[in-house]
């Protein structure tokens, strides 16, 4: 993910208003996904979560030291804010949708519906089967390329326990779609 | 489809999501500003209450000796009385005791007074303290 620049994350920090827009308009759609998809879909609770992300972002941008690079700092902000809706877990209604249930898609995907329903259906439930931190790593992983140190350092976890959970989670997914693959041979 | 390309598949949908919704910035905007504006008003009303509570009863308590030195005479006036009964003090100091007539020529001559005193002045100064509302008589 490119980085914004650096006299615009500057001004930023000092309060200015448009420079904090276009940081908004540089890291809102990557924000979107990994709340999106961490929300299951569920667009009205994304949106909350962004909201406080962003939020917190513009209450702390002051205190931002560059110990790390801006994305980091924000994907750290995200995964907090992610974590803390769903501590108040009666909020999240979907929480126990279980994998056979049926699922509403949530509108068409950015492909413009190229992709088969049952296809997008399918996937939409597996996604559905997994805890919101393994969605995160997932679309933070494989989706926006984070590299798994800073992936570690944001999830608060040792990197070597990070590769074994992706790891298996990859394998389970990939069960899944066998297992549905040679349900429908 | 194979097995593969559906994994394939799965990766791409996993990254396929609606367009971010319009409006957020907005909220964004607005919960900060409201935040901001409770923060400073907060703010006032600590330093507010921080500084008035002290203030007031300082005054408060201003109030009231200069209400009791008014009724009664001023605190230091009655003390500086007692030490000057008892031989101390320095009556330039205080104009309590301005027409109170101390003869102390005998003390700097070292010879006794042609004259004595009209009145001892431990008995004047009784009576002024009297006629101020103050007595040690019992």
């Amino acid at each position: 993910m490119d980085e914004i620049d650096d006299i615009t994350l500057e001004r930023a920090k000092r309060g200015d208003g448009a420079a904090f827009r276009r940081l908004y308009e540089h890291y809102s759609s990557f924000v979107w996904r990994l709340c999106y998809r961490s929300s299951n879909g569920d667009a009205a609770c994304a949106e909350e979560i962004m909201q406080n992300a962003f939020v917190k972002v513009h209450r702390y941008l002051g205190g931002f030291l560059r110990g790390s690079t801006f994305s980091t700092w924000l994907y750290s902000v995200t995964y907090h804010c992610i974590n803390e809706y769903f501590a108040k877990a009666a909020k999240y209604r979907l929480r126990n949708l279980s994998f056979d249930d049926e699922v509403r898609l949530p509108g068409t995907d950015a492909g413009g519906g190229r992709v088969p329903y049952e296809d997008r259906q399918l996937v939409e439930r597996i996604l559905r089967s997994l805890s919101e931190s393994d969605r995160f790593m997932l679309v933070a992983r494989e989706v926006e390329g984070v590299p798994y140190e800073e992936l570690a350092g944001i999830m608060g976890v040792n990197v070597g326990a990070l590769r074994t959970r992706m790891a298996r989670l990859k394998a389970d997914i990939r069960e899944r779609l066998e297992k549905q693959y040679l349900g429908e041979q | 489809m194979d097995i593969n390309a559906r994994e394939k598949l799965f990766y791409e949908v996993l990254g396929a999501v609606p367009e971010v919704p319009a409006g957020v910035l907005e909220k964004v905007e607005r919960s900060v500003r409201r935040s901001g504006v409770k923060r400073r008003a907060t703010l006032a009303a600590c330093l507010l209450l921080a500084f008035i509570i002290p203030a007031s009863l300082v005054i408060f308590n201003m109030n009231n000796r200069a209400a009791y030195a008014d009724d009664h005479g001023s605190m230091d006036e009655l003390l500086y009385a007692f030490e000057f009964l008892n031989g101390d003090g320095d009556k330039d100091a205080y104009p309590l005791l301005d027409d109170i007539q101390v003869d102390d020529s005998a003390a700097v001559a070292g010879a006794a007074p042609q004259q004595p005193p009209s009145e001892p002045a431990g008995n004047q100064l009784t009576k002024k303290l009297s006629e101020k509302g103050l007595s040690n008589e019992k």
